[in-house]
């Protein structure tokens, strides 16, 4: 927690902001990445992302007041950063949720750095028939290996609904893979 | 709580650093799940970072909202009057046309009766046509058919 206020302090000094910046982007990069990775899916979106939510992070540490932990503020930027991209891609392609969904799986698909297994291309179709909550909710328990309380703090919601959304998701992902291993 | 090594005095061995690595295995496996990522992305990731906004160059606006708001306001409300006049001079009110060139137009531009005819059929309710008769009243019609109109030729033709 030390080494986090000095690092604070560090990115608000205009003289030590750059070095301090570069040691953030070394800390967070790969746990950021993945983040939303899992949510806009393609890795050169990912990667656009990614470049924003760092851009964001440095224009906005002078403002940020310590009233959350530093990771959390930055899933918290990094998560609406992927949203926004999303509903972007979605009002500028005029689309339904449905066609939406099948353009995000043909994206996947197409994607060169997806291997395309049937198994992870099920849980993705599975996970992206989850209401958006949910899908943020497993893929940082799931993938991220998360604790609820750190989600709690980043998505600002109470752990018990959290604990239930992710139940939720849970359920639905394993009758949908069930009905496709049916198949 | 249960020592760690407990299973070793069994006899049993692990390879060294066994657990450290199977931890890195199944959360690298778990956290790809079929997505990939270029070689050396992560590593040589590198952000491009604005400008420190004070080492900037002051940019000039283009347009000073001082100087720019006040001339369109002023052009806008010339318009708008001239608009508001020039709309009230041509009014295309029947009044406001001389009787002689309503006439003219009538007999130069030849409304014949067949004309007019074509234009009503069976489904054409007479009775729906609204006179104003606040136009034309008995003394004005009858001054008009004794001095203006010559019905000789009205009958003849």
């Amino acid at each position: 927690m030390d080494s986090e206020l000095q690092l604070i302090k560090q990115l608000q000094n205009s003289n030590t902001k750059s070095k301090a910046f570069n040691t953030l982007v070394e800390l967070y990069k790969e746990r950021l990445y993945w983040h939303i990775r899992h949510i806009v899916k393609s890795h050169d979106d990912s990667d656009d992302v990614l470049q924003n939510t760092f851009v964001k992070v440095f224009r906005n540490i002078n403002k940020f007041k310590g009233d959350s932990k530093l990771y959390s503020w930055m899933y918290r930027i990094a998560t609406n950063e992927a949203l926004s991209f999303l509903n972007k891609k979605n009002k500028f392609k005029f689309i339904s949720s449905e066609k939406y969904k099948e353009f995000m799986l043909n994206k996947l698909t197409e994607d060169i750095y997806f291997d395309g297994e049937s198994i992870h291309l099920n849980l993705q179709k599975a996970i992206l028939e989850l209401p958006d909550k949910q899908q943020l909710v497993f893929n940082m328990k799931y993938f991220q290996e998360m604790k609820y309380k750190e989600i709690s703090e980043i998505l600002e919601t109470t752990e018990g609904a959290l604990k239930a959304s992710y139940h939720h998701a849970v359920k639905k992902i394993e009758t949908f893979m069930k009905q496709k291993l049916n198949h | 709580m249960k020592n760690k090594n407990s299973h070793l005095k069994h006899g049993f061995k692990i390879p060294s650093d066994y657990f450290e690595e199977f931890k890195m295995k199944t959360s690298l496996h778990k956290k790809l799940n079929g997505f990939e990522i270029p070689n050396g992305y992560i590593e040589n990731f590198k952000v491009s970072t604005p400008v420190d906004n004070k080492r900037l160059t002051k940019v000039f606006k283009l347009f000073n909202k001082s100087k720019t708001v006040y001339p369109i306001t002023i052009a806008a409300s010339l318009v708008l009057m001239f608009s508001i006049f020039i709309n009230q001079k041509e009014s295309n009110s029947l009044e406001n046309y001389e009787i002689a060139v309503l006439e003219d137009y009538l007999l130069e531009e030849s409304v014949y009766n067949n004309n007019i005819s074509a234009l009503i059929d069976d489904s054409f309710d007479i009775n729906s046509i609204e006179i104003d008769n606040t136009i034309l009243n008995d003394n004005e019609a009858e001054n008009y058919l004794l001095y203006e109109i010559e019905v000789e030729e009205i009958i003849l033709n």
